[in-house]
């Protein structure tokens, strides 16, 4: 066996090196081609009319007026395209029909010669409404007298393994249960019960959606978009459409300014799509503004998250309830399987013998929320991350040693039923205690410690297919239909097909998607490109070296067994002396016509099989977040000394992007734990802009202390898993849990407020002065704006 | 000069003045406001100088950027409180091309009104886009649109006039009485008459602070901004003097001077005290910003106040 | 309309504009140079950063007709064409890009930062670069990359691929 390990020990070319990204000069020099830069002869401008209530009954529309405007091309409103588009649950219109259930909701679009134009002609379309009661928070929106927002609902269309409840608000409700939760309580000593909130987050991506939509009289389709998923995008508008996925072609821009998830689906393509339906043979685009992207793009889910914890007095966990409520907005968007995601990690990532889920997937009448970055995962984390340091410390144990006692390790059985393998959450916590010198290291008085760890699960079981076409001098074009959207997968399968293959990193380029040209991928979400898509080229890069090494076999009159391929070069593994070059070999055979074309496909089987989003995992997300910072009593701001980010990518197939990866995530998890928040008055939306909104600026930024932790995963990619929607995930509980840490208060409420730690602090030496025993001021309040 | 007066006043309401642009663009870009035409200064010659002397003290142009003026070696110097407000504003894009008539001319600001468009519709016109109700406080008869500024604070506590021109000739105002204490026109120019420069008085041994309250250390507006300049080194180590400017908490800036009880004591704690409570009771926050409680807002005036003299006095120790 | 002498990246252009045409949609539409980006398009996230004159501007919240001979230096006039400016360099070498959107607009800060001031402490590398927005990278190594330049750092700068 020892033997068999030192073996095992390779020595990678490219694979763990940090090469300059692929795609970096392009973008340094400002020649990176994005939609917005692209120009097609003809095209038109299109603008979506945006309905101004929350939920109302659309009465008529009269586009007369606009239709005669000087520069309009057409007007269309969703009587032109009366069909349903989304991905698990098929309930979501191009343009708003018969009823509007959000502010913002598209009711009609123009199209014109220009912007301008276009937008002045929505000012010509008379809209009459009948307001309807709305419904804004998630609580509310389950109760029986709650108003219905989609009355079909039991009618839709949707994918297997969702449930929507019929004549409610609830588009997915999902249960799970390990062991017997009342017997567990009763076991216990002590029970303990807590409840958080969050409120939206924007992935506010630099760039805003686009979408350039060209359908010819045949009803061939050409979107070019920002979206990150080419064939899912490629399947729901065919799906809606009825028409063959054939006559749909998606290309993706060059680059993607940005998505954290936000870019799937169809956001500004639908408004193009309904353009092009009915205004042919011109390309039209629509290009949200920044207000849009508030309004009408997506969000994340707005979440209330109750626990319920029975613990023994030594500190074992007998127990655990978790009832969740995502809300979701007007339409199911990724709802109903982010809702799932959030059931099946609900209880944490904790050895607990009984367990007991239920998460619902609630429809109200706001913006829709959809996938951003943790998909669920920062809900759950910040409920069950601040839970845990509850309970340690109404069980008066050390909440970094209670979590190291409970977390899963491999062999462990998880909540679903899953035994646990390649698990390094163990070993981020305590590299984290280590760097943070944990309960050793005093930071002195108003400054705390916290600690948090979380896991995610990646969407299985999906498969994901790559091409990797070799050039006749030895060049690769490697066919994939990953999107790059500034995570890096562009330079990380280019490593992976480099090393495989045996050429220069800097040979091998990445093709830009097109369904008609690179081959099928599920999507580029899920942080799961590099270990779907990574084995998918490296299966493609080494199906072109056999075909290579069987081309050079012939010609050195060997087998190809005794040959390999390193640099560019064909040698013999015998004899490193003799060698010719990938471009010698498919010359000799073929002159100047040389190609060879490897094929790669990976698809995760599973024990346990099914066929959409499967509650087992190929792999699970895993990471800790630990935070030290410093109060201020007078003002209840927070100080941040420093961040210790750890993460399990299994292998860093590129370092400086793994730890690119960490440091952006602690940027969003900074903002949705102290700053971002929608400001909401009943119906009225207050804060649709980046001045209002407010994601951190670089001198928001704390020092961070990268982790990378290596529990190499065996059917990934030289062992590699996925990071990118970690990183983000456990910084707000820790940042908590150190606020709790340095003065004794407990925050459940996003974002962490300096005037919600003050009010806190009050309540505590109020209760101080009081003599009163309990010293825990939850402040939950309403996050939902809606009135109670 | 004469020119542009005469053409804002020929035009009336329906002109603006642009000068850095970077208030008025956004307000343009949602059309919260459409004038017919706008008037742009730049090319009004000597707006754009910044002269100081022991004797006249400091005089900045009208349309000096606020990164030249924090920049100015005498106003480094002899003034940091301003370089300091000046660099507290927007971020470095917005101080290259703001200017610190523009700031002092700058609009008020409120959640309800710096809406774009979409997310306005459903709102009935408020009294600032000529209708006739107040979202921000229910009920109310007037504009509560926030004064947010951040050189206004600092120049009043330095005793600052401004000269306003108009087509025939010009006269100098103390700086507070530039303000309307109207939201929906915060500064009392009509058409016609345009701020040209600022004077602020020579230096004594004063020493200056401004303190911002915002979310974000850069781009965002003031929820509350305090400016104090005082003269330290009285009897007993308390203070000869203080003065101390407001934003952010009132439909105007607002100068809070020290009231008659405060020269019956001769102790730092209790002047500091009486400061904060003067500014405090003089504060009235709205809740039409995107952060914070107008409660929170009102309890940090003498928090921040508090603040402002212990660092004013730190500098004042440190220069000896 | 009215014609305007613009410097542009040192060549000279006359262009007839509106008198509402900002000078991004200028600069990007009619002299097809796109690097600069509209992030928010009302001055709140820098992608559309220029320099005029020395000074960063906000491009988005510039009316064109008011730029009648000014100078203005976009990112694709950072460097000569087929080189790399020194920030451009650092910016690759130390994995200072990822969606690439705000890229420009931050080079370009950093560069009217170190025109001024070419040994800027860290404080005044954020200070400079906290009007852009960026939403990928936290900063970090975009200030690493800008201080490199700076020299704060010398022989202690991170080297690439070693980070």
């Amino acid at each position: 066996m020892a033997n068999t390990d030192l073996d095992s020990v390779e020595q990678y070319d490219a694979i763990g090196t940090s090469p300059d990204r692929s795609d970096a000069k392009s973008k340094a020099t400002g020649r990176a081609v994005f939609i917005e830069d692209m120009h097609f002869r003809g095209m038109l401008y299109g603008k979506v009319l945006r309905s101004k209530f929350a939920h109302a009954r659309i009465l008529s529309i009269d586009t007369a007026r606009a239709e005669k405007m000087p520069g309009v091309r057409g007007v269309v409103t969703g009587a032109d395209i009366p069909v349903l588009h989304g991905e698990a649950l098929k309930d979501d219109c191009f343009l708003a029909r018969d009823k509007v259930r959000y502010r913002g909701e598209g009711v009609a679009a123009v199209a014109a010669v220009d912007e301008e134009t276009a937008e002045e002609a929505l000012s010509l379309i008379d809209v009459c409404y009948e307001e309807l009661p709305a419904v804004f928070d998630p609580e509310e929106a389950i109760k029986p007298e709650a108003p219905l927002i989609h009355e079909q609902l039991g009618a839709y269309r949707h994918a297997p393994g969702i449930e929507p409840i019929s004549g409610t608000n609830i588009c997915n409700y999902f249960h799970l249960e390990k062991g017997d939760v009342d017997k567990g309580f009763a076991e216990a000593d002590l029970i303990i019960e807590d409840k958080f909130t969050t409120g939206m987050q924007q992935h506010c991506t630099l760039e805003t959606h686009c979408g350039i939509c060209l359908i010819d009289d045949d009803n061939r389709l050409t979107l070019w978009a920002t979206n990150d998923s080419p064939y899912r995008t490629r399947k729901e508008i065919a799906d809606a459409l009825k028409i063959p996925q054939i006559n749909v072609r998606v290309i993706c821009a060059p680059y993607i300014g940005g998505n954290f998830g936000g870019k799937g689906g169809l956001k500004a393509e639908a408004a193009a799509i309904a353009l092009a339906w009915k205004i042919r043979n011109k390309p039209i685009r629509v290009l949200f503004t920044r207000e849009e992207e508030f309004t009408s793009a997506i969000v994340r889910h707005p979440s209330v998250i109750y626990l319920k914890t029975g613990v023994k007095k030594d500190g074992a966990i007998t127990a655990r309830a978790v009832r969740m409520y995502f809300a979701t907005g007007a339409y199911a968007e990724k709802g109903p399987t982010i809702t799932r995601f959030g059931g099946v990690s609900g209880a944490g990532p904790y050895n607990i013998p009984n367990v007991k889920i239920e998460a619902s997937c609630v429809y109200t009448n706001r913006q829709l929320s959809g996938a951003m970055r943790g998909y669920s995962g920062p809900q759950a984390a910040w409920a069950y991350e601040s839970h845990m340091d509850n309970v340690a410390c109404k069980l008066g144990i050390d909440p970094l040693e209670f979590r190291l006692r409970h977390v899963y390790t491999d062999g462990d059985t998880h909540a679903s039923g899953q035994e646990i393998y390649s698990e390094g959450l163990k070993e981020c916590l305590e590299k984290i205690g280590e760097r943070m010198e944990w309960g050793k290291k005093s930071l002195g008085r108003n400054r705390g410690k916290g600690v948090a760890c979380m896991e995610r699960a990646v969407k299985t079981p999906f498969g994901s297919a790559a091409f990797v076409k070799v050039n006749e001098d030895g060049t690769v074009d490697l066919l994939s239909s990953t999107t790059e959207v500034g995570q890096g997968a562009d330079t990380v399968l280019c490593q992976i097909v480099a090393e495989e293959l045996g050429v220069p990193f800097d040979w091998v380029k990445k093709a830009t998607p097109d369904t008609s040209t690179t081959p099928y991928d599920t999507s580029t979400t899920s942080s799961r490109s590099t270990f779907h898509m990574g084995n998918a080229a490296k299966a493609a890069a080494a199906d072109a070296k056999g075909q290579i090494l069987k081309l050079a076999a012939e010609l050195l009159k060997t087998n190809a067994d005794d040959l390999a391929i390193k640099g560019g070069n064909v040698y013999l593994k015998d004899n490193g002396g003799s060698s010719l070059s990938i471009a010698q070999v498919l010359g000799k055979h073929f002159g100047h016509s040389a190609t060879v074309l490897g094929r790669g496909f990976y698809y995760p089987h599973l024990e346990v099989p099914v066929e959409y989003f499967s509650t087992h995992m190929i792999f699970w997300l895993l990471g800790a977040h630990g935070v030290e910072v410093e109060v201020n009593r007078q003002t209840g701001e927070v100080k941040i000394l420093k961040v210790y980010a750890a993460m399990d990518v299994g292998k860093a197939l590129h370092p400086s992007n793994c730890t690119a990866q960490l440091e952006g995530g602690v940027s969003m998890g900074l903002g949705f734990a102290l700053y971002e928040n929608f400001i909401f008055r009943g119906g009225d939306f207050l804060n649709p802009s980046l001045l209002d909104y407010k994601i951190p600026t670089a001198l928001e930024m704390p020092e961070i202390e990268p982790i990378i932790v290596e529990c190499a995963h065996e059917e990934g990619p030289y062992g590699a898993k996925g990071i990118g929607e970690t990183t983000n995930v456990s910084l707000p509980p820790a940042l908590a849990n150190a606020i709790y840490d340095a003065v004794g208060v407990r925050i459940h409420e996003l974002p962490i407020t300096p005037e919600k730690i003050l009010y806190a602090l009050k309540q505590v030496s109020e209760k101080k002065t009081q003599q009163r025993a309990d010293a825990d001021p939850a402040t939950v309040g309403n996050p939902f704006g809606g009135k109670k | 000069m004469s020119e542009a007066c005469k053409t804002a006043f020929g035009e009336g309401p329906k002109a603006q003045i642009i000068a850095g642009g970077t208030d008025i663009l956004p307000a343009l870009k949602y059309r919260l406001k459409t004038p017919g035409i706008l008037i742009d200064i730049s090319s009004v010659p000597d707006l754009d100088t910044i002269t100081y002397s022991e004797q006249e003290g400091l005089t900045v142009g009208a349309l000096v950027t606020l990164r030249r003026l924090a920049a100015h070696k005498d106003v480094r110097e002899k003034y940091p409180l301003l370089t300091q407000a000046a660099l507290s504003v927007g971020s470095a894009q917005l101080q290259a091309m703001g200017t610190i008539g523009g700031n002092l001319c700058q609009d008020a600001c409120c959640i309800y009104y710096n809406l774009p468009s979409v997310s306005r519709q459903g709102l009935d016109p408020c009294f600032k886009l000529g209708g006739g109700r107040c979202h921000a406080v229910q009920g109310s008869k007037i504009c509560h649109a926030t004064y947010s500024g951040d050189m206004a604070p600092a120049l009043l506590a330095l005793r600052a006039c401004v000269t306003i021109a108009d087509g025939t000739g010009e006269n100098t105002i103390p700086l507070n009485e530039l303000y309307s204490g109207r939201g929906e026109a915060p500064h009392v120019l009509e058409p016609g008459r345009i701020l040209k420069g600022i004077q602020v008085p020579p230096p004594f041994h004063n020493v200056g602070i401004y303190v911002k309250m915002r979310i974000r250390k850069s781009i965002d507006y003031p929820l509350l901004g305090v400016a104090v300049n005082l003269l330290p080194n009285g009897k007993d180590g308390a203070l000869k003097d203080i003065l101390v400017g407001l934003t952010g908490v009132e439909k105007s800036p607002l100068l809070i001077t020290p009231p008659d009880e405060i020269k019956d004591t001769y102790e730092l704690e209790k002047q500091t005290e009486i400061m904060a409570q003067a500014a405090r009771s003089k504060a009235h926050p709205i809740a039409n910003t995107s952060g914070y409680s107008p409660r929170y807002r009102r309890e940090m005036v003498s928090v921040y106040v508090r603040q402002g003299v212990l660092q004013a006095l730190e500098i004042a120790a440190g220069r000896g | 309309m009215k014609t305007i002498m613009l410097t542009v990246n040192g060549e000279a252009y006359e262009l007839a504009v509106a008198p509402n045409d900002m000078l991004l949609d200028v600069i990007r539409d009619k002299l097809d140079l796109t690097g600069a980006k509209k992030g928010c398009d009302t001055g709140a996230c820098g992608a559309c950063t220029v320099i005029m004159d020395g000074e960063p501007i906000l491009s988005c919240m510039t009316l064109a007709v008011r730029c009648h001979g000014r100078e203005i230096t976009t990112i694709e006039g950072l460097a000569p064409r087929g080189e790399l400016h020194p920030l451009q360099q650092a910016a690759i070498d130390h994995n200072a890009v990822q969606c690439g959107f705000c890229t420009p607009g931050w080079l370009l800060s950093a560069k009217a930062l170190l025109d001024g001031n070419p040994h800027p402490s860290q404080e005044e590398v954020r200070t400079a670069i906290a009007g852009n927005l960026c939403r990928c990278t936290g900063y970090k190594k975009i200030e690493d990359a800008i201080s490199a330049v700076a020299g704060r750092n010398q022989g202690v700068v991170k080297g690439k691929n070693r980070d």
